[in-house]
């Protein structure tokens, strides 16, 4: 048998090609050396996908070839814990999107830096996109007077109300939080549930703070005073709508998901539900045939103090951040009004004044015209720095209210305010 | 004749060390990974690490102290205690006769044993949804159920006692079946010559049982004993995401109150106290069960 032996290439033919592959490999590492010495990496930690600009920051790697953005979704809940986790190994993200109540233990782990000089340079560059960021922009994202980020989507819980039922039953839109229960009465006597609310603890009690905002209700150090007449108000409040059933006995059981499908299934005629959830509301009621909604309403007496509170969920930039001018440019193209039209017309309001006004914003959400004012003057939900144990505690309040409502609503206020104040002092 | 030589002391060696050998890279995983953490957990509880207090101060015995002087902690271990001794009587009873019933199945045993798994291979949130949809909502089967027999149909997730229950209940789905996987391997190990001696000796079927069965499958039984109580001692992803510790903090158990006092109140140190305690707790009742399989066993 004969084997037949492949021909051997020529030896100048093997230099060459070696040659060949050498060089190209040496362009091609001193190319990719001095690209990497040239492009700056901004990392981000999303709160939630729907945050993340349609374009995935497209135009801007076009407009700015030497930064590269990688995004990342950190869910909201963990934020905080995985940014000071992650600082502590340096290996923090240079921007980090949190709750806005979840900036106080950040700042007290230096996790996070005054972007003060930045916003300086912002105002100086460019005036225009400065100033049309609304004031709370910047309020959820300061801490004792410091900046150190910028809240470009802010959510606030608007009082949303059944119109035609309200209608039918001959009743006003109702202006005091005792005008409310009066129409839950009037529902409940119609075979439907009166006032939707969360009494579960799946969730932070930001609705309860909402209503309690609503109701005049005071912070002092970033603390609520829950003994106060407006904090035994909202416990009074809770504990009628158990009492004379006036919300579904399930309600113990209730998350987010079961408060809103009550309203969205036509099964229950108010509650307060957060703007982001009006677009899918409008997917299945009409929006002023059928449904309606305004600012909180106030209480009894104390209409003065009431205020509108929104959540946000602001931009930090973290002590780890890179270069001071790719994180600004980061910042204003998050800020840029088509990309906030893009995400507010899907998720989250924004703060950025002019997209408002936006012909196609307002054809997305028709009743954006009717909040413009209650947009304007959004209070942030105050922060602390043992907001989570603060909100165990009211949590333990609400649930006390609507597990015993014929217990003294102040007495209640009084026991959860001693465990509260022995915590924070 | 041939005689075969002794083997040297090296081979020996090797023949003694090859099992150690073989465990090494898994004691060392092991080591690795839980160890670690553990070291890691027990050193954290003796400080104060608070993501709002600045310094990690060396604290002694101070969070343990604090724990058994709260309230809430206090509350959370009585209902673990509670949660985990419900769990083990009725999750060993259910897994015993599902195991003696599989044990005797002889059509379709192997798909029958697959089904049995089924709920061990779904994951405690997915879990957790679903037990949630069978207590809550306008369709929730349970409650128009229990509301067709005349009763309150209130979702019992609402109800502080009734949601100890559901959560229970859910926790046994979960967790038992791999007990009744343990107590049939168990049972196909017992001679079937025990129990035609206990015929002849005239025993009927449950003095078959408790003289033949239960003393064979001992040692298995004290192992699903064993999984019974730290699978609920630890059990976090089906309580949470179902009733959140709630309504109040009925269902709030150890493991619960630990994420929380970690996760959502960054308080490093007193979560790692409470995760010490949990230890501890598991480590007394694996080594009672194991004593006491001992003992019986010993006695036999």
């Amino acid at each position: 048998m004969t084997t037949r032996t492949p021909p051997r290439p020529n030896s100048s033919i093997r230099s060459a090609v070696l040659a060949a592959m050498l060089g190209t490999a040496s362009v091609l590492g001193f190319a990719a050396t001095a690209n990497a010495q040239e492009t700056t990496e901004i990392t981000i930690w999303f709160g939630r996908e729907n945050f993340i600009p349609a374009d995935a920051f497209e135009t801007f790697h076009e407009e700015n070839p030497d930064i590269r953005v990688t995004a990342d979704v950190i869910p909201l809940e963990q934020a905080v814990a995985d940014t000071l986790r992650a600082a502590r190994a340096d290996r923090a993200p240079d921007i980090v999107q949190v709750p806005a109540d979840g900036l106080a233990p950040l700042v007290a782990q230096s996790a996070v830096r005054d972007i003060g000089a930045l916003l300086e340079q912002w105002q100086a560059d460019d005036p225009a996109s400065f100033n049309d960021m609304s004031s709370v922009a910047w309020d959820m994202a300061s801490l004792d007077g410091t900046t150190y980020g910028v809240t470009v989507f802010a959510g606030p819980y608007w009082y949303t109300y059944r119109s035609d039922w309200l209608e039918e039953a001959g009743l006003d839109v109702p202006e005091t939080w005792d005008d409310v229960l009066d129409v839950a009465r009037a529902m409940r006597d119609n075979d439907r549930i009166g006032f939707t609310v969360i009494g579960s603890r799946a969730h932070d009690p930001v609705w309860f703070l909402a209503t309690y905002m609503a109701m005049g209700g005071q912070f002092e150090d970033g603390v609520p005073q829950l003994d106060s007449e407006a904090g035994v108000h909202l416990l009074s409040f809770y504990q009628t709508l158990v009492r004379e059933n006036l919300t579904s006995p399930e309600v113990l059981a209730w998350d987010s998901g079961s408060m809103r499908a009550a309203f969205i299934n036509g099964d229950a005629a108010q509650g307060m539900i957060g703007d982001n959830i009006y677009p899918t509301i409008n997917e299945t009621l009409t929006w002023g045939e059928e449904w309606d909604g305004s600012v909180p309403p106030y209480r009894e007496g104390a209409e003065d103090a009431r205020r509108v509170m929104t959540l946000g969920w602001p931009f930090l930039v973290t002590q780890n951040a890179g270069e001071d001018e790719a994180v600004l440019r980061v910042l204003q193209y998050l800020t840029r009004p088509e990309n906030v039209a893009e995400v507010s017309m899907r998720y989250q309001p924004g703060t950025v004044l002019s997209v408002f006004s936006s012909e196609e914003y307002n054809e997305a959400k028709p009743w954006a015209a009717q909040f413009a004012e209650g947009f304007g003057n959004l209070t942030p939900l105050p922060t602390h720095p043992r907001q989570s144990q603060i909100y165990q505690i009211l949590l333990d309040a609400m649930q006390a209210a609507l597990q015993s409502p014929d217990q003294d609503a102040s007495e209640i206020a009084a026991n959860h305010q001693q465990a509260i104040n022995d915590l924070v002092n | 004749m041939s005689i075969v030589p002794a083997p040297d002391r090296g081979t020996r060696l090797l023949k003694w060390s090859t099992p150690y050998l073989l465990l090494l890279p898994a004691i060392a995983f092991v080591a690795g990974i839980l160890g670690y953490a553990v070291v890691r957990g027990l050193f954290l509880s003796f400080f104060r690490v608070e993501v709002w207090e600045p310094g990690e101060p060396f604290v002694g015995f101070a969070n343990y102290l604090a724990l058994f002087a709260s309230d809430t902690f206090r509350n959370s271990l009585t209902i673990s205690l509670i949660f985990v001794a419900a769990t083990i009587v009725i999750g060993v009873l259910l897994s015993m006769v599902h195991a003696l019933v599989l044990n005797e199945t002889r059509t379709g045993r192997s798909f029958f044993r697959a089904v049995a798994l089924v709920p061990y291979l779904v994951s405690g949130v997915a879990a957790a949804v679903m037990w949630r949809f069978l207590f809550t909502g306008d369709n929730a089967m349970a409650m128009q159920l229990v509301g067709a027999l005349g009763f309150s149909s209130v979702s019992w997730l609402a109800d502080p006692n009734k949601a100890l229950i559901v959560v229970i209940m859910a926790n046994i789905w979960f967790i038992a079946p791999f007990a009744t996987l343990i107590l049939l391997a168990g049972l196909q190990t017992v001679d079937p010559e025990l129990y035609a001696a206990a015929e002849i000796d005239g025993a009927n079927a449950w003095q078959k049982f408790t003289n033949v069965t239960l003393p064979s499958i001992l040692p298995m039984l004290s192992l699903a004993l064993l999984w019974l109580s730290f699978a609920s001692f630890n059990m976090f992803d089906i309580i949470l995401p179902l009733t959140g510790g709630g309504p109040g903090r009925s269902t709030e158990v150890l493991a619960v109150y630990m994420y929380q006092l970690a996760f959502r109140d960054l308080n490093y140190s007193t979560g790692a106290a409470v995760m010490i305690i949990i230890l501890i707790i598991n480590v007394a009742l694996s080594a009672l069960f194991l004593r006491a399989a001992g003992a019986q066993h010993h006695d036999k």
